[in-house]
């Protein structure tokens, strides 16, 4: 403590320097003798809280859950199933796969969109060259009509 | 018994079996004076005592990384610090909560005779004290009336001596300027 600077510091304060220093706030009688009792409980139900919390995670049913659950998830992830659906869900019959003679030409052009096949084929097309141009897909249509 | 030191407590907690009893002692030595910088910046007592269950329960899960570079005191003290600012903005943090309301619910208790026992001039006093905003009316507490050093309190407060000076400095001035108005206006 420092009475000294203190008294200074208050000097240009000579109301405020009049005045005693009290405290004047009451408090309840018995406050203190009961207060370190109510930390102390609420510090020890903290702590039954987290060990009950730690207890039910430790409880075999829930750890059994628990591991199930875990196989399951890994199961997911590891096992093929999700490739397997995915391989179903976007599996293409290529037209050499086709039985020869079975497919309908009407119903290709239809597919394929008979005015934008025609923009982009604008060519007489009879059934041979067609069927050329779904095996061989990638190639270009010259490439196609210069091979036939 | 009296109170221990610092480190004679630090070594009793720090044992499984004398833990608990190592806390209630440090309760027992630091809640008069921690209560009382609290009560002055909350004033409400059920709050005041909620503020200071919230320090030491803090106090409980912080010291067993309390390294003894710092007094005890200090670091509880900071702690009560803390928690009577943060109390203060939860006040405020209300849609409809103006800086009028929470002055009003600051100085009911001053009316209340259960809870204030000072006389009509310590009520203009701790009034004009509730008027300065939190962190000065902290800074005004600790060295009023705990007359605490400044090192101590840059300690407590993280803020530089110079400034904790000119904030004192400034909030002797208003509170000189306040009780004298209110004097000649009552007068």
């Amino acid at each position: 403590m420092e009475p000294h600077e203190q008294h200074d510091e208050l000097k240009e304060a000579p109301f405020l320097r009049s005045l005693p220093k009290v405290d004047p706030f009451v408090v309840p009688e018995g406050f203190f003798e009961g207060f370190p009792h109510a930390v102390g409980s609420r510090i020890l139900k903290q702590r039954s809280k987290r060990a009950g919390w730690s207890a039910f995670i430790l409880r075999p049913s829930v750890v059994g859950a628990f591991a199930v659950f875990a196989v399951v998830l890994l199961a997911w992830f590891a096992w093929p199933v999700q490739e397997h659906l995915e391989s179903l869900s976007e599996q293409v019959i290529e037209p050499e796969e086709l039985p020869q003679g079975t497919w309908d030409t009407d119903f290709l052009y239809e597919e394929l969109g008979e005015e934008g096949f025609a923009t982009t084929m604008d060519l007489p097309m009879d059934d041979e060259v067609l069927f050329a141009y779904l095996i061989n897909e990638d190639l270009s249509l010259d490439l196609l009509t210069d091979e036939l | 018994m009296g109170d221990l030191s610092d480190d004679e407590l630090l070594a009793l907690f720090r044992k499984e079996d004398s833990r608990h009893y190592a806390f209630n002692l440090l309760v027992r030595q630091y809640q008069q004076k921690l209560y009382s910088f609290i009560r002055r910046m909350v004033t409400d007592h059920d709050e005041a005592q909620d503020v200071l269950q919230n320090t030491f329960i803090k106090a409980w899960t912080g010291l067993d990384a309390f390294r003894a570079d710092a007094k005890l005191y200090s670091w509880l003290y900071r702690i009560a610090h803390n928690e009577s600012l943060n109390h203060l903005r939860k006040m405020r943090r209300g849609l409809f909560v103006s800086e009028a309301d929470v002055l009003d619910k600051l100085t009911t208790t001053l009316d209340s005779s259960e809870h204030f026992s000072g006389d009509l001039i310590q009520r203009k006093l701790q009034s004009a004290i509730m008027r300065l905003p939190d962190k000065q009316r902290a800074v005004f507490n600790m060295r009023y009336f705990d007359e605490l050093k400044y090192e101590a309190m840059s300690e407590i407060t993280g803020t530089s001596v110079g400034a904790l000076k000119s904030s004192y400095h400034i909030a002797v001035k208003k509170i000189e300027v306040w009780l004298i108005q209110d004097q000649t206006t009552s007068t």
